[in-house]
């Protein structure tokens, strides 16, 4: 069964990247360990060392993951990752107006136009059955909001960071939601935590 | 010489109440969830005196007996006491000690379990750890452990992270400024219906001379 899921490096206080976008310290645990998760983005190796219980997790999330779904402030904060995401996999922005330097044969990236609902849904039929995972906070609250989001995948890091990007913001629920831990690994430098969404 | 340490439970979304919480919202709106835990196991165990038994895992159980035993004072902030309409006189632990600006006359008289406060959380963690001897102090309230992770007082802290997301409240990681802290897991035990997690924080090294 297709799944929608998200994978973000958090810190204990909840953010996925400190003042002016610094994810340095939130992504240190993928170079500090001994067993290699081989990656590239456009022409930069951006290969990781990690332990060898995250290097299991990464290697399942790999295995697992068809599509991208990113938000624009993302893309282009992230340089639209040289051209090619780490995790290899198309990757759809969700945008107002479409970069047209990369629409073209071959490009990665889908541009939406018309919302997050519509976002989720190409990056399902991109996915090739496997599983959606939404790489923005700001797409995240609105699928938690839309009822679209069915599992949630946290790289808990050690550390408060006091201000920054959080994930779980602007959410206002009316009810609150239930989910349902399914996994929690504690590596080192880092606790990977799943939860699934009770719908 | 005892540790400070925190302990609360808190939504997966960073909340320990949701929104609106009063004395007849204790827990703010839909934060009864939070709570799930203390009442949906198998193992019965009883805090202190007049408060109700509660029926958690066995794993969550073992936990909290060893919580039991290092508990040497516990520090509240005034707002939480009045929520929680003063444990109707049987607080969760004692010594219990309540920060205030003003204290409730009401309840300074022989044989009240709280000690009132009113020259800041610094001085209520010194008279807890003097209370407490060799045990913890063990801060309760998000307010208190956010002044208190500012001036550096905290060794440790145990979040009970209840799988809910809330999407609004009281945030237990809040005011904190943008100095960050680094911190150490000590562990996080997958039980039915929470998450126990356990960090040291990494305290700064001070410059040999």
């Amino acid at each position: 069964m297709q799944k929608v899921s998200t994978g973000f490096s958090m810190s204990l206080d909840g953010f996925i990247a400190g003042p002016n976008d610094d994810i340095q310290r939130l992504f240190a645990w993928m170079f500090m360990g001994n067993t290699d998760v081989k990656q590239s983005s456009g022409d930069t190796d951006l290969s990781l060392k990690v332990s060898s219980e995250s290097a299991e997790m990464f290697e399942q999330a790999t295995k697992a993951t068809g599509a991208l779904v990113a938000g624009r402030r993302l893309f282009d904060v992230a340089g639209a990752w040289g051209g090619k995401h780490p995790m290899d996999v198309p990757v759809v922005v969700v945008t107002h107006t479409v970069p047209q330097e990369w629409v073209k044969e071959g490009s990665p990236f889908t541009f939406v136009t018309d919302g997050v609902e519509s976002a989720i849904e190409k990056a399902k039929q991109i996915a090739g059955g496997k599983d959606v995972v939404v790489a923005s906070a700001s797409i995240v609250q609105q699928c938690i909001k839309l009822g679209l989001l069915d599992n949630i995948h946290i790289d808990l890091v050690p550390i408060l960071l006091g201000d920054g990007i959080r994930l779980f913001e602007h959410l206002d629920l009316g009810q609150p939601i239930e989910l349902e831990s399914t996994r929690v690994i504690e590596a080192p430098n880092v606790t990977h935590l799943d939860f699934r969404v009770v719908k | 010489m005892g540790k400070v340490t925190f302990n609360m439970t808190m939504s997966l979304d960073g909340f320990v109440a949701g929104p609106n919480d009063s004395p007849e919202n204790g827990l703010g709106d839909g934060g009864d969830a939070l709570f799930k835990w203390y009442f949906s196991g198998d193992t019965e165990i009883s805090i202190s005196d007049g408060t109700p038994v509660l029926k958690v895992s066995s794993q969550s159980a073992k936990l909290l007996k060893e919580a039991f035993k290092t508990y040497g004072a516990g520090v509240w902030g005034r707002r939480t006491f009045d929520i929680a309409r003063a444990w109707g006189g049987h607080p969760p632990g004692t010594p219990c000690f309540i920060v205030t600006h003003t204290v409730p006359q009401e309840w300074v008289r022989e044989g009240s379990p709280f000690i009132f406060v009113t020259d800041g959380v610094e001085s209520a963690i010194r008279q807890a750890k003097k209370a407490g001897g060799d045990k913890d102090v063990v801060l309760c309230t998000a307010s208190i452990l956010q002044q208190a992770l500012k001036v550096g007082l905290v060794d440790e802290m145990y979040i009970d992270v209840a799988p809910v997301l809330l999407g609004g409240g009281v945030r237990l990681f809040d005011n904190l400024g943008t100095e960050s802290f680094e911190l150490e897991s000590i562990r996080a035990i997958d039980v039915p219906n929470v998450t126990h997690l356990g960090f040291r924080i990494v305290k700064k090294q001070r410059k040999e001379n």
